[in-house]
């Protein structure tokens, strides 16, 4: 640990007090389907990935299509909503100011991109094991979370 | 964490290729130069998504390249100390948990924990494929690897049903 430190390692990142560190504290975490979504873009572009990098690619799709809870064409879109506490389904546009984060994001939005994400990506059963798996999340209202978790939930069940 | 993140990647470019196809020859280079890679400070680059500016070509003195400073868009993987994340084992190998026992007589190495048989407790076995919820309890982020240890023994942790 000492190397890592001298080294300037990342050890002084800590995800449960959202401490991510200069190069992450302005980038916008990714749900799961989301990912799967952008890499699926990637792999049918023009410019196709070269054979030696193609298998990383689809390691990361093979990984990805695991863990995607929100398979339909729309869900992962509706999840970033749910998450993102937002009444309206999010414009492209203001996805991309979430991404970008051009506004501050407390102003619009409840929680943190990276609470966001764990929420969406984990989909805890109840108030409980949220804040057990994402322990930042304790600073919020049971009934907050509550809400996003049956909201996301439904979403899943839609497809069953 | 997956993240979208914004990033500059620097390209030397040789005179030969001082032409009108220059700009689809440094992209497919920034494709190939960036992508798949790790890096210390972003983790590892999954995908190059857009490429935002090429920026203008500034011609180093003494080789005569040009260097474009480019931006763009990617999807970035790095692990965070105290993030709870799925992971699928890739492998088993003898580093026995003391709650585990490690069966090596199977087809696939696998750790088995005996659940209470009286309690009709299912026996839950890590193998090679199985879903894992990990907690991670440290990283170490080189010029060119990530290495990160989790944990299960913690409440709502461990093997997920596919």
């Amino acid at each position: 640990m000492a190397y890592a430190a001298k080294r300037g390692g990342a050890d002084d990142t800590d995800a449960t007090a959202l401490q991510f560190g200069p190069a992450f504290d302005k980038a916008t975490a990714l749900i799961i389907s989301e990912v799967k979504d952008l890499i699926q873009i990637r792999v049918d572009s023009p410019l196709a990935p070269q054979p030696a990098r193609r298998e990383n690619i689809e390691k990361i799709l093979e990984y990805c299509s695991k863990f995607d809870h929100y398979p339909g064409p729309n869900d992962s879109a509706e999840a970033r909503r749910y998450v993102s506490h937002s009444i309206r389904p999010l414009s492209s546009s203001a996805f991309l100011s979430i991404v970008n984060r051009k506004e501050p994001y407390e102003d619009k939005l409840i929680f943190h991109p990276f609470e966001m994400a764990q929420l969406g990506n984990l989909c805890p059963d109840s108030v409980e094991e949220a804040k057990s798996l994402v322990p930042s999340l304790n600073k919020y209202d049971d009934d907050v979370i509550d809400e996003v978790l049956k909201d996301l939930s439904a979403l899943r069940s839609s497809h069953f | 964490m997956f993240f979208m993140k914004t990033l500059t990647h620097t390209i030397s470019l040789h005179p030969q290729y001082f032409n009108k196809h220059y700009k689809d020859n440094i992209t497919s280079r920034l494709y190939n130069e960036v992508e798949g890679t790790c890096n210390g400070q972003i983790g590892y680059i999954c995908a190059v998504l857009e490429v935002l500016s090429t920026g203008q070509g500034e011609l180093h003195p003494t080789t005569g390249m040009a260097e474009f400073d480019i931006q763009y868009n990617a999807v970035v993987f790095r692990p965070f100390k105290g993030q709870v994340i799925d992971a699928v084992v890739a492998m088993v190998n003898k580093l026995i948990p003391t709650t585990f026992k490690f069966d090596s007589n199977s087809n696939t190495p696998a750790y088995v924990a005996e659940g209470d048989a009286d309690l009709g407790a299912r026996m839950d076995r890590i193998e090679k494929g199985a879903l894992l919820r990990v907690k991670i309890i440290g990283t170490r982020l080189d010029a060119t690897e990530m290495v990160a240890i989790g944990s299960i023994k913690e409440d709502y942790l461990g093997l997920q049903e596919a």
